[in-house]
């Protein structure tokens, strides 16, 4: 499996504290990986140095061997990256479906574009509540609009910050089922979760992050079995 | 026919719409056919200021760009055509020169300060700060040009006292001026003022407009679907001072004279509350309450100028503790909805009756 998004000894630093430190990643084109860690591991802020929200203190990031560091957010989404926020990032004060019709009006011309708006209204589960503003909408349904829009964008690598965040066990499952349905047609998709229900539902590999490093990475048999992982996790490190 | 002049951006659609709309600028456009040369030249003087408050409203409104200092662009592009015309225009009849050299100044000085302030990363109540600024600096600047050395060519600037004598804006047509004065004057503005309205109604509607409704609402969720952000910014705020300057150069025309003042404090707070009062997120609000509020001004004036201060500091209290969408804009709203509830009421009662 070609590696598609690499980071190498990246690093964050807010004055004195390290909240990406020296972090060596490396996704395989077409995984599904997951990325968890306690509070303040630094989960949101490797998202944020990877899409280009936070400026990176050091180190390096490569997609599809391009090193892109340096690049702005929107060149990152122009090669491929695509981002859904812990807190969801949509157009509150406009309809759902004008959500999903200004991140699709980039890639695509008037016709395919209503095409592609009603799949992806019907891959959300908001066609009956597209003329709904996005703010009135419930906060999971927040959280499917900002997917169906980080989806619109064609992305190649699609990253969701916990994307259950506030969902029913019900809707928590359906998310799942999308994900992995995403990438079985071909979609690398990274996931920062804390339901490890969730995560047992769609991981094929698991990151763990533990102040800012790397602390332990494979599969999810293995990371629930290690026993330092159980410690840091429910906070006895 | 109207669709591109209508969509979600914009309040007003429909054939009732459009009829009240055609109806009205025919009546704007027959003044002049029955009303007094006094006349036609206050109702100039109202079509003068929707150039800025459009600008400020596509701005504000639509970008979420508060600009509070449209009046740099305004004083910049009055001076111009003062200081061009009265060197190049009455004695070579290059008026329309000057007329043109007048708005392409504030469209480098846009482009230029948006490109610091965007791509400086200068953002939200900042861009205001530093407006403000600059227009507050400029009128600083030409209030003490007073001595004879602050002289271009033919053209004193006169400090506080400002510029006058600016001829009239004249076309040579086969060997003959014709000069944009009192009725054609009126007649030029109006036609500028809906094409401006319409090609303003057009690219909020666009794909263009639905981009800069995006930054308004999230700028950092616009440029996360790979969207330039700073780049819009930058063409809206270019625009924006291209409009100001519109309302600059026709102010000049208009009155024959621009004074340091109209980049003052006061002068800047005015496109904010026209703006603010009608509804920021609408052109045809904000038209409409530019109109209203400038004749209101107007009339207030004849008893001393600080009453329409005054009243133009209630109005913004008023919209920011009962309207903050702007009067029009709620007024417009509450109507459309009484009308949706009506037409659901009907419906559920054929409804009722036909299952009965």
């Amino acid at each position: 499996m070609a590696t598609i998004l690499e980071t190498r000894g990246l690093r964050k630093y807010f004055g004195g504290l390290h909240a990406i430190d020296g972090v060596d990643l490396a996704v395989g084109e077409g995984e599904l990986r997951c990325v968890i860690g306690p509070n303040g591991a630094g989960k949101s802020t490797l998202f944020k140095l990877l899409v280009g929200t936070y400026a990176s203190s050091a180190g390096q990031i490569l997609f599809r061997d391009e090193e892109i560091s340096t690049f702005k957010p929107y060149q990152r989404v122009r090669r491929g990256l695509s981002i859904k926020f812990q807190v969801p990032g949509i157009f509150l004060q406009l309809p759902a479906e004008q959500n999903i019709r200004i991140a699709l009006q980039r890639g695509y011309a008037d016709d395919p574009l209503e095409a592609e708006l009603e799949r992806l209204l019907q891959l959300i589960d908001l066609q009956s509540q597209r003329r709904e503003l996005a703010g009135n909408l419930a906060h999971g349904q927040q959280q499917w609009l900002e997917i169906g829009m980080a989806l619109a964008t064609k992305p190649t690598v699609l990253l969701l910050d916990e994307p259950t965040a506030g969902m029913s066990p019900e809707e928590t499952f359906k998310t799942g089922e999308l994900v992995k349905r995403l990438n079985a047609e071909g979609m690398t998709i990274v996931v920062i979760e804390h339901d490890m229900t969730f995560i047992r539902q769609i991981a094929q590999r698991v990151t763990v992050l533990h102040f800012g490093k790397i602390f332990d990475e494979g599969g999810i048999d293995d990371i629930t079995q290690n026993e330092d992982v159980v410690r840091i996790y429910l906070g006895k490190a | 026919m109207f669709s591109c002049l209508s969509g979600p951006q914009t309040l007003g659609k429909g054939p009732l719409f459009w009829v009240l709309f055609f109806a009205a600028v025919i009546a704007a456009a027959s003044v002049p056919l029955f009303a007094s040369s006094f006349a036609v030249q206050n109702f100039s003087f109202f079509l003068v200021w929707t150039f800025m408050a459009m600008g400020l409203s596509l701005m504000w409104g639509y970008a979420g760009i508060l600009s509070f200092g449209q009046t740099a662009f305004f004083g910049l592009a009055g001076y111009a055509y003062g200081v061009i015309s009265i060197n190049v225009g009455d004695a070579h009849g290059l008026t329309w020169v000057a007329f043109l050299a007048s708005l392409t100044l504030p469209v480098i000085l846009a482009s230029v300060l948006g490109y610091l302030i965007f791509y400086g990363g200068i953002r939200e109540v900042f861009v205001g700060i530093v407006t403000l600024s600059v227009t507050l600096v400029f009128e600083t600047f030409m209030a003490q040009t007073a001595g004879p050395e602050w002289t271009i060519g033919d053209a004193r600037l006169n400090g506080f006292n400002g510029m006058s004598g600016m001829p009239a804006l004249t076309i040579n047509l086969h060997s003959a001026d014709f000069i944009f004065d009192g009725s054609p004057f009126y007649w030029l503005l109006l036609a500028l003022v809906v094409s401006a309205y319409l090609g303003l109604r057009v690219l909020v509607n666009s794909r263009f407009g639905n981009v800069l409704v995006a930054i308004r609402e999230n700028p950092e969720r616009a440029e996360m679907l790979g969207y330039n952000i700073r780049f819009y910014q930058l063409i809206v705020f270019t625009v924006g001072g291209f409009f100001a300057g519109l309302s600059g150069t026709f102010y000049t025309l208009w009155g024959s004279y621009i004074t340091p003042s109209s980049m003052g404090l006061n002068a800047a707070a005015l496109p904010i509350i026209w703006v603010a009062a009608g509804g920021r997120t609408d052109i045809t609000a904000v038209l409409v309450s530019t109109i209203a509020l400038t004749w209101v001004s107007q009339q207030l004036a004849i008893y001393g100028s600080q009453y329409a201060l005054i009243l133009m500091g209630i109005v913004l209290l008023l919209v920011v503790l009962f309207a903050p969408n702007g009067f029009v804009v709620s007024v417009w709203r509450s109507l459309s909805k009484r009308s949706f509830d009506r037409e659901a009421a009907d419906a559920v009662r054929e409804f009722t009756s036909a299952a009965k």
